[in-house]
């Protein structure tokens, strides 16, 4: 049996009740959604009708309207639940919006693709706090190499998307989402909430450091 | 609300395309101001129409920072939208749109009815892409902080005049899409019960 | 990098013989020359005064000119091209001769689209109450009612007749909502006219016009003219371009937001009945073997 991987997407606080928000993937382009009663999830960002980007609609509810036409869709399955310009029938079946697996832990949205993966009995519940992110133009393995030779450690499990420093003052955890072939975003989350705004200027230089060493290399 | 009943409605010298006014209009928006808007004679070419400006009995008021203040004055909200404490940031962040005018809204001119071409294109995405990520490193900033606009939690006169060409990006043709804390920004604040639309900008309905 | 130029591979078989707008008239009021783009080519067009008349000679400034046969004539108020023999005549638009009726060129706007994503949600009613919100429809009178759509096979055209919506403000002096009647009508792939039924007893012109002539940069990137033949004596030339653009510019971001950009011509997306119109387009671009703008299915877009 395939244990598929979770991906960490987008930290839980960007994604707050009734917002919407575009997010890449693997060069996938999913709509990242979290409904008024605070379940959240991950569909591929194309409406069914005229494939117009769902992260352009609104949540209604436990339903994403489309802002072309005002189809709308569940929350629990993504299958279409009104068609406007038919109010008299009722959609068919057949017609929903593509979800994907989605799960929140440890103050993330972590992504499963379409296996929806096993869930790591070792992945515990921490609390954390959002510390910034940012995205750099590089390959996830160019960040990988410069996350251990700035001291990190994998954390087991992971695919070497999850990363810890715990060093004394501070316990860091940086988590990787693969936005493209050649763009990686950085999360930084932070174990103590004491000083969660140092992190991000460590984050700028590691993007300036990796950008200006491939400038060199170009 | 001390506000002189005689100067009502204001008369706005408006362009439906100018980020300017639309910052203006989403200033009247948010203080409930009414106007009118006067526009350029579409069939007049050689007169030079500036926008934005109130057009008053006594004196015109044009320029950006001048409008604004005069409006919020007019309202007696400076504590919210143009607070002491903060009037040298927000003077900072209208230069930055000022800045960004060189970038992003050459690319946006050009782009608009695609009747121009830019001998000088490439520099002007470079120089846009880092403005944008100078902007969406600063709202990063404010997010951990726990603050959702560009000085804090709530918006000030800032935000509306760095909105609509940040909003506007892909008029000129550069993409939003490596700027989460941008595009949150945006929805933030076209989410606000009083915010109006422009063209080329999705309404909330 | 030898500079290799195959010519009959620099515009798309499709656009071949087609007649394209490649310009408006108004675009020369200040100037004699003017530099545009089609299909990723560059244009020349320069306007001279031959015994009182305007002409327009238009030049590609990569492709050699005797390399391509170019035709160009101006009609209601705009220059067309045509490049290689022309497949049919340019289409006809009667309204534009009739001279009490007001013509209203809107301008034209560059969109970051597909050239068939820009026709289709021109021919669509159902998304009136969504993106043109309290002017073109509103909540809660969404139903397009089933119409009539025909392919008139002697001109070549499509046409949708019996379009009938709920408008919210038809009419400035009316406030309940009123149908409105629409006639949609596609001279070609590029080019389509709407037409909205007059209902005033007394009228210039039975409808109003309006028009989408549309200029491919690329396969995902346009320029959109917009022209109105209008009744209305009485709104100034600055109100109603203005209305116009309000209008076109709230699909913008819409027709950006397409992913694919290009027109998926197999099942990819669902239709509804309110979409016939939609359909037969999409039905006469597979007759045609049109293959400008179209969505392939191995192929996958450039997401940023």
């Amino acid at each position: 049996m395939i244990t598929g991987q979770w991906i960490p997407l987008v930290p839980s606080m960007l994604i707050e009740t009734g917002e919407v928000e575009q997010v890449l993937v693997r060069d996938k382009d999913v709509a990242v959604w979290r409904s008024m009663q605070g379940h959240v999830q991950i569909w591929e960002n194309r409406c069914p009708h005229r494939s117009v980007r769902l992260s352009l609609g609104q949540v209604q509810g436990e339903s994403l309207v489309c802002a072309y036409h005002g189809w709308q869709f569940a929350a629990e399955d993504g299958h279409c639940q009104r068609i406007p310009a038919q109010p008299e029938q009722r959609a068919p079946k057949s017609v929903c919006a593509r979800s994907y697996a989605v799960m929140e832990n440890s103050g993330l949205i972590w992504y499963g693709e379409d296996a929806l993966p096993d869930i790591d009995p070792l992945f515990e519940e921490i609390q954390l706090v959002y510390a910034g992110s940012v995205t750099i133009s590089v390959t996830l393995s160019q960040v990988q190499d410069y996350l251990l030779a700035a001291g990190l450690t994998e954390c087991a499990m992971h695919n070497g998307l999850s990363w810890r420093d715990d060093a004394a003052d501070r316990t860091l955890r940086i988590y990787l989402t693969p936005t493209q072939t050649n763009v990686v975003t950085v999360h930084a989350m932070l174990l103590q909430s004491a000083k969660p705004t140092q992190c991000h200027p460590l984050l700028k230089q590691m993007r300036e450091n990796l950008e200006s060493e491939k400038l060199s290399h170009a | 609300m001390n506000v002189n009943l005689s100067t009502l409605p204001l008369n706005l010298a408006d362009d439906p395309l100018s980020t300017d006014c639309y910052s203006v209009r989403l200033l009247l928006e948010f203080l409930q101001l009414p106007y009118q808007s006067v526009y350029a004679d579409v069939e007049q070419f050689d007169n030079k129409f500036e926008s934005p400006v109130l057009l008053d009995s006594s004196s015109n008021i044009s320029g950006l920072m001048f409008i604004f203040q005069y409006l919020i004055e007019l309202t007696g909200t400076q504590s919210q939208w143009i607070p002491v404490y903060l009037s040298s940031q927000i003077q900072d962040w209208h230069d930055f749109n000022e800045k960004l005018k060189l970038s992003l809204g050459q690319l946006r001119q050009a782009s608009l009815a695609m009747d121009q071409f830019l001998t000088d294109e490439k520099r002007l995405f470079k120089q846009a892409a880092q403005q944008l990520r100078e902007l969406d490193d600063h709202l990063c900033e404010q997010t951990i902080c726990g603050h959702r606009y560009l000085l804090g939690g709530q918006l000030t006169a800032a935000d509306l005049i760095v909105f609509p060409q940040v909003a506007l990006a892909w008029d000129a043709g550069v993409s939003l899409l490596p700027f989460l804390h941008i595009r949150r920004w945006i929805n933030h604040i076209r989410h606000q019960p009083k915010f109006i639309p422009m063209a080329g900008l999705l309404a909330i309905n | 990098m030898p500079n290799t130029q195959q010519y009959s591979q620099m515009i798309s078989s499709s656009l071949m013989g087609e007649w394209i707008v490649v310009a408006s008239e108004q675009e020369f009021l200040q100037c004699q020359q003017i530099k545009t783009c089609l299909d990723g080519q560059t244009l020349n067009i320069h306007r001279d005064i031959i015994d009182g008349v305007h002409v327009y000679q238009v030049k590609f400034d990569l492709l050699e000119a005797d390399m391509l046969n170019l035709a160009v004539q101006v009609a209601f108020g705009f220059v067309w091209l045509c490049v290689g023999t022309e497949k049919k005549p340019l289409f006809q638009l009667d309204e534009y001769e009739i001279v009490e009726a007001r013509r209203v060129p809107c301008g034209a706007y560059g969109v970051r689209t597909s050239p068939l994503r820009g026709i289709e949600n021109f021919l669509d009613m159902a998304h009136f109450p969504y993106v043109h919100t309290g002017i073109l429809g509103a909540e809660p009178e969404t139903a397009v009612k089933p119409y009539h759509v025909e392919w008139r096979e002697d001109v070549d055209e499509i046409w949708a007749t019996e379009c009938f919506f709920t408008q919210p403000l038809a009419a400035p002096s009316s406030p309940q909502p009123q149908e409105t009647e629409y006639i949609y009508r596609v001279a070609s792939p590029l080019n389509a006219i709407l037409y909205k039924v007059n209902t005033a007893a007394k009228g210039i012109i039975p409808a109003d016009v309006v028009c989408l002539f549309i200029q491919p940069l690329s396969e995902t990137h346009i320029r959109a003219h917009l022209l109105m033949i209008l009744d209305d004596q009485t709104s100034s030339m600055t109100d109603m371009v203005l209305f116009q653009q309000k209008i076109f510019t709230q699909d913008k971001p819409i027709l950006e937001n397409h992913l694919p950009l290009k027109l998926p011509l197999e099942k990819l997306e669902i239709p509804t009945k309110a979409d016939a119109l939609a359909t037969a387009y999409r039905k006469w671009l597979i007759t045609k073997n049109w293959s400008y703008g179209v969505h392939k299915s191995m192929q996958t877009e450039q997401v940023v």
